[in-house]
Parts: structure tokens; C-alpha cells; sequence
């Protein structure tokens, strides 16, 4: 007997299992396997060059603010007159050689960096020409990993409102069910600004109606293709003004 | 070198007796990096125990197992076919392995593997579902499985039942971390046995440490 009709189906199954979902996980993978190379890098070399001028870098201590900084060269004297500080440094005096080689590092953490953003500019077309709706009312990184937790976008249309709201949460309310913790407010939704920005006592309501909006967005992006965001932007809005509006939790009983 | 025969196509080589070789079906080929030796020109293919569970039962002691040349085997929990490749050495092209797999980027190297071996016959399935590939699978002489599911025994006899031609053996590997990581590994050896008692026999029971830690092969015959 031959095995050829066996290796067909199951290639097939195989084409068939993955879907634009895959796609979407492996992307945000690899966006956040870049970030962690890029911040182990970052910590390495910023020590690097804590030694040859602390001077510039207590002043530096931001990733980003750092890598756009010194990638125009590492020379006291560029880096110096871009701060306004003095050239004079107490650090260790690298020579020309340690200079290039350090050069050399710097070039590749900004080329890392840059992949980075190249990455997630891509990730966001991805999102926004796909699923519309989820992109407006959620962002495209959220959506991501909402899409990637989920296992897809049929999945998470079909999944209750409340638990979009605590995707990526699980670790939280399972300490919530068997150790009997407060339940957590959000998962991932939180990397929505409203969410981060809002205080601390409101973040939980405005995730509750943030999820239920999602919901409802992930439904019209699998159902009809249509953007209706416009209209769940305005009532996420008004909601949200209640909630911002209505003190404090008495007022809710 | 000398060969000291353990079933068909498996044997003990070297001075000690602690290395395990499988006749290599394909010629010149190695699966997943491991030696190809070659004794009075024929090439076998080390079988290594911390990489395949089965191999380790070898190595703690397990004499004698139902696989021979021709054995129609339903292999659950393929993986990448490391220890299908095996099997495949010792059925050899008379005999058949239905490999079911559920993970998708394993599935991937199990059908690169069964085009080079055409005794593989690989279904990338869930084992939970036996009806959507009943009409794939004829009635088998064995049945092998190694799926660290939480309910993997009831997936093992539901199988059984199935496609096992009965008074026919099977060998489960448990591993005891993914039923239940609170309780120790002997009780936990102690419940599925209990469960496998009511369709089975139990032949044997080994565990495979220090080749795989909290991991045990059951072998049993249905009744």
C-alpha cells in the first residue's frame, strides 16, 4: 500500500490549518523577540559607554533617546556638542580603535531598532487593511495580540465580551478562581491608551466597555468587511464620558 | 563490531551492550542527527534513549515488545517522527504506521519524513477524534502512544477500542507532570494503571528515569 494519499490529505490539512491569524502571531513574535535582543544590546553597550563618557550617559538613559543620540557618531566631541555638555569627561579614555568597534555596535543596535519599526509599520497595514474595525477601535498591537491569544479572528468574534477584557490575563484570574485574588480588570487591552491613561479606579470600567466595543468590532470585521467604526468610536466615547463623569462608586450601585 | 538481536531489526551493539541500533531503512539517511554506523556493510542507526521514550524502555530493561517486520502499528502523538523513524526501521516496508499528529509545525516534519519513508502514513489529527480519521485507520496490531495529555489514557483506550485487534498489546507513555504536577509520580502510575486495568492486562510498567525524568512505559495487552 501506498503512502502518497496519506501525505496528500495531511499537506493538505496543513495548508488549509494556517491562516492570516499564523501570519499575525508570528509577526508580533517577532516584533517582541527584536525589542528583547534590542534592550539586552542596548544594556550592554550603554555600559560600554557609561565607561568612556558618563558624562552623556546619565543623560541618555532612554533606549531610543540614546540609540538616535550616538548612532551619529560616539566621539566625546560629537556627542558633547549635540548635549551642550563639556568634552571634558572623567570617564576612560577609549582609543581610536575601541572608538570604531564601539561605532560598529552602535550602527547595529540602530539597524535593530529600525527593523523594529519597519516591522510594525508592516504589522499595522496588516491590521488595518484586514480588520478594519478591530484596528480603529483598538490600535493595531492590541488587535494583534488579541488576534494572537485568541487563535484568530473567528475565534474572538465568537468569544464573550468579558473575556476579550482579560486575554493575556490568565495567569491573574487563575490565582483569581483557585487562591480567590481580586479578578483582574484587562489583559492586554490595557496597551490601549484610554485604558493607561485613564485613573486607576476608571481603568476597570473603561475596559469593560472597551472589550465589549472590540467585540462588537471583531464581529463586523468577520461578518460584513464593513467599517463601522465610526459609530462604536462615538458611543465607546459617550460611554467612556459617562464613566469619566460619574464619581465614585456608589454612584454605579 | 558485534550485534546481539533484541526484536526484529533492533539490536545491542558495541563491547557493553549499551548502544541501541536500528537497521536503517533508508540508506544513508540520518532523521534528527544521530549516528549511522556501519557493521559487514550494512548501516544501522543508534537509537537514542533521552531522545525516544521507547528506546529508553530498551535501556531499562524491556526485553520483549509486540513490533515485528509487518506489524500494522497506530502510532498517537507523532511529533516530528523521531521515534516513528524507529519503528519504521523495524516494521520495514511490509509493514504499515498510521502516525497521528495534532501540532501543525510538527505535522510539518512527519510528512517530509514519510516521503523519504514509505511505510509512514502520517494523519495530522486530534487523537481525541478518533471518528474523523476512523476511515483512514484499518485494525491494528499495536498501538503506541505519547501525548502528555491530561486525559490521555482515555484518549489511549478510546483508540483501543477502535482500531485494536484484540488480545493485541499496546504501550502507553505516560508522562506523570502532565496529569497532575502535585501528586507524586508513582501514585500517579498507580491511578492510570487502575483505569487501564478494566480493558486491559498490564504487562509491565517501566520507568524510564534517568532517560526521561517522570516518565513511564506502560505496556498492555487488550483483553
Amino acid at each position: 500500500m501506498d503512502n502518497q494519499d496519506y501525505i496528500r490529505r495531511a499537506r493538505k490539512t496543513l495548508k488549509e490549518g494556517l491562516s492570516l491569524g499564523d501570519l499575525i502571531t508570528k509577526l508580533v513574535n517577532l516584533i517582541d523577540e527584536t525589542e528583547r535582543a534590542e534592550n539586552t544590546l542596548f544594556e550592554a553597550i550603554y555600559d560600554l559607554y557609561f565607561m568612556y563618557y558618563p558624562e552623556a550617559a546619565a543623560l541618555l538613559k532612554e533606549r531610543d533617546e540614546f540609540i538616535a543620540t550616538i548612532s551619529g557618531g560616539v566621539d566625546r566631541v560629537d556627542v558633547g556638542n549635540v548635549l551642550k555638555i563639556s568634552v571634558e569627561s572623567m570617564g576612560y579614555d577609549l582609543s581610536g580603535d575601541d572608538r570604531s568597534l564601539l561605532n560598529l555596535h552602535v550602527n547595529e543596535l540602530k539597524n535593530l531598532s529600525d527593523m523594529k519599526n519597519f516591522t510594525k509599520t508592516y504589522l499595522e497595514k496588516v491590521i488595518r487593511e484586514n480588520y478594519p474595525n478591530i484596528y480603529e477601535v483598538a490600535g493595531y498591537m492590541v488587535a494583534a495580540r488579541l488576534i494572537m491569544l485568541s487563535g484568530g479572528l473567528k475565534p474572538l468574534a465568537f468569544m464573550p465580551s468579558s473575556k476579550v477584557q482579560i486575554l493575556g490575563a490568565e495567569k491573574a484570574l487563575f490565582s483569581h478562581f483557585r487562591k480567590g485574588k481580586s479578578s483582574p480588570k484587562y489583559g492586554v487591552i490595557f496597551k490601549i491608551p484610554t485604558i493607561e491613561g485613564a485613573p486607576q479606579e476608571k481603568r476597570g470600567k473603561i475596559a469593560r466597555v472597551l472589550a465589549s466595543k472590540i467585540s462588537m468590532a471583531a464581529k463586523l470585521d468577520l461578518f460584513s468587511k464593513k467599517d463601522g467604526s465610526a459609530i462604536l468610536k462615538e458611543k465607546l466615547e459617550e460611554e467612556i464620558d459617562r464613566i469619566m463623569k460619574n464619581g465614585t462608586k456608589k454612584s454605579y450601585r | 563490531m558485534e550485534l546481539k538481536k533484541v526484536i526484529d531489526n533492533v539490536f545491542w551493539a558495541g563491547d557493553k551492550n549499551k548502544l541501541l541500533v536500528t537497521r536503517n531503512l533508508v540508506t544513508g539517511e540520518s532523521v534528527y542527527g544521530e549516528r549511522l554506523l556501519t557493521v559487514d556493510g550494512q548501516e544501522y542507526r543508534e537509537w537514542v534513549p533521552i531522545r525516544s521514550k521507547l528506546s529508553a524502555a530498551f535501556h531499562k530493561g524491556l526485553r520483549m515488545i509486540d513490533i515485528k517486520e509487518g506489524s500494522k502499528i497506530l502510532y498517537l502523538g507523532a511529533s516530528s517522527g523521531t521515534t516513528v523513524s524507529h519503528v519504521s526501521d523495524i516494521v520495514t516496508n511490509k509493514g504499515e504506521i498510521y502516525a497521528v499528529e495534532i501540532s501543525e509545525e510538527m505535522g510539518a516534519s512527519l510528512i517530509l519524513l514519510a516521503e523519504k519513508r514509505k511505510n509512514i502514513f502520517p494523519l495530522i489529527e486530534d487523537a481525541r477524534k478518533v471518528d474523523s480519521y476512523s476511515k483512514f485507520v484499518p485494525k491494528c496490531d499495536f498501538i503506541y502512544q505519547d501525548v502528555a495529555q491530561r486525559d490521555q489514557v482515555e484518549i489511549f483506550i478510546h483508540n483501543s477500542n477502535q482500531f485494536l485487534k484484540n488480545g493485541s498489546y499496546g504501550a502507553i507513555a505516560i508522562k506523570t507532570k502532565s496529569i497532575d504536577v502535585s501528586k507524586p509520580s508513582g501514585f500517579i502510575i498507580e491511578q492510570t494503571s487502575a483505569l487501564l486495568r478494566r480493558n486491559f492486562t498490564i504487562i509491565a510498567s517501566i520507568d524510564l528515569y534517568p532517560y526521561q525524568r517522570d516518565h513511564a512505559l506502560i505496556i498492555v495487552r487488550k483483553k
